[in-house]
């Protein structure tokens, strides 16, 4: 059956052939024409400065369209969380730890002049920990030290509060 | 029929005349066959060709920019042309090289009316179709009877090395350039039927009076 069919198919494109040939050729040379016409065009372009073959003005509007959509499923995709920052005003407790009942917060975290206390307390250091107490708005003493002429200046390491292991007096025992 | 029945059954045929007759038939279907074959692939491409249309228009139609068929079809062809531009530049290329080449060579050897053409069948067998026992005579068709003699063996001769190249370039443009044109033709046959297709609306499955009773407001509540 399918080789009738092809056969069948053979004598029609046969007859229809030299049609065919004349359609082709005939679309040939309106290709021609096309391709001066084209050319004419991608020169003026070049001169005006654009690009030899700028995008269609529907295909840009279809860009916008399919850019929005594409942001929109984006953002749908991916809702934005709300920030949330932690202030020094609102923290609630007292710089020893203890939180205050009921306490409103307070608009700044520490009193003007009044320098922070920390909340630790050195576990592995006692010279440290024998500090005394500081009072308020008292400046505590800073090591002085007089720097010789071609001495690198050392700086003194602050005391790391998480070194909670005395080494040196481990070592003395 | 009956009157022909006669006339056919008075042909005589000698035995020659009978395996040439089975033989035409024979050559004659498988060459509409392969005719038909041909069709087909020349088909089977020109629809594959045509798909590239799609790609040209789908943008712009499933964003709405395009909403009716003139508007399709005028972006379509103004689509179309230009990608013919572009797919035309190759062999126009390849043939104005082909030019450049016979312009250069013609130059050279100051001969401006020398056969490219002719020169380029040295590559070629040639056989003679006018010698004698090739062509017979079967119920008043001339057929052929045997193969031909060769005449010419393929040769190259010096001179004409830059008809070969020239004529090679043309040949290939030519064949690039309709494959290319062809090309064209599906594309804007696909674009006429999309135009038609796209913006159609059917009714095909619709009956005006079915009514779709999910829609309806509930029955007040009974007595």
């Amino acid at each position: 059956m399918q080789f009738l069919k092809m056969f069948g198919l053979g004598i029609l494109y046969a007859l229809l052939f030299p049609f065919l040939c004349v359609a082709l050729a005939l679309f040939a040379v309106y290709g021609v024409i096309v391709f001066l016409v084209e050319f004419i065009i991608m020169v003026v372009h070049f001169f005006s400065g654009k690009k030899l073959f700028p995008p269609f003005p529907e295909d840009q509007k279809a860009y916008q369209i399919l850019l929005q959509l594409q942001q929109q499923q984006l953002a749908a995709a991916n809702p934005q969380q709300p920030q949330t920052n932690v202030y020094v005003q609102q923290n609630y407790y007292t710089p020893h730890g203890q939180p205050i009942p009921g306490a409103a917060p307070q608009p700044s975290g520490t009193p003007i002049g009044q320098q922070p206390q920390s909340s630790w307390q050195p576990l592995g250091n006692p010279e440290a920990g024998q500090l005394p107490p500081q009072q308020p708005g008292q400046i505590p003493p800073q090591p002085s030290y007089t720097q010789q002429p071609n001495q690198i200046p050392q700086q003194q390491r602050p005391m790391n509060p998480f070194d909670v292991i005395d080494t040196n007096s481990e070592d003395k025992k | 029929m009956n009157r022909f029945l006669p006339i056919l059954a008075t042909i005589e045929m000698s035995e020659n005349d009978k395996r040439a007759l089975i033989a035409l038939v024979i050559i004659l279907v498988i060459l509409f066959v392969l005719i038909g074959l041909l069709g087909m692939a020349v088909r089977k491409t020109m629809e594959y060709q045509g798909k590239r249309a799609d790609t040209l228009m789908h943008d712009v139609t499933i964003t709405k920019v395009v909403t009716t068929p003139l508007q399709f079809r005028v972006l379509g062809r103004k689509k179309n042309h230009r990608l013919l531009y572009r797919q035309s530049l190759w062999p126009f290329l390849v043939a104005l090289t082909g030019l450049i080449i016979w312009i250069i060579a013609s130059l050279a050897m100051r001969n401006w009316t020398e056969n490219i053409f002719a020169d380029f069948g040295d590559l070629f067998f040639l056989f003679n179709w006018n010698a004698e026992g090739v062509w017979t005579s079967v119920f008043g068709l001339t057929l052929l009877a045997k193969f031909p003699p060769l005449s010419q063996n393929p040769h190259i001769v010096p001179e004409h090395i830059a008809s070969y190249f020239e004529v090679t370039f043309f040949l290939v443009a030519a064949g690039w350039y309709l494959v290319v044109v062809q090309a064209f033709i599906s594309r804007a046959f696909m674009i006429q039927k999309r135009s038609r297709d796209v913006f159609s609306k059917s009714l095909k499955d619709y009956k005006a009076n079915d009514v779709d009773t999910s829609k309806l407001p509930p029955l007040p509540p009974s007595d």
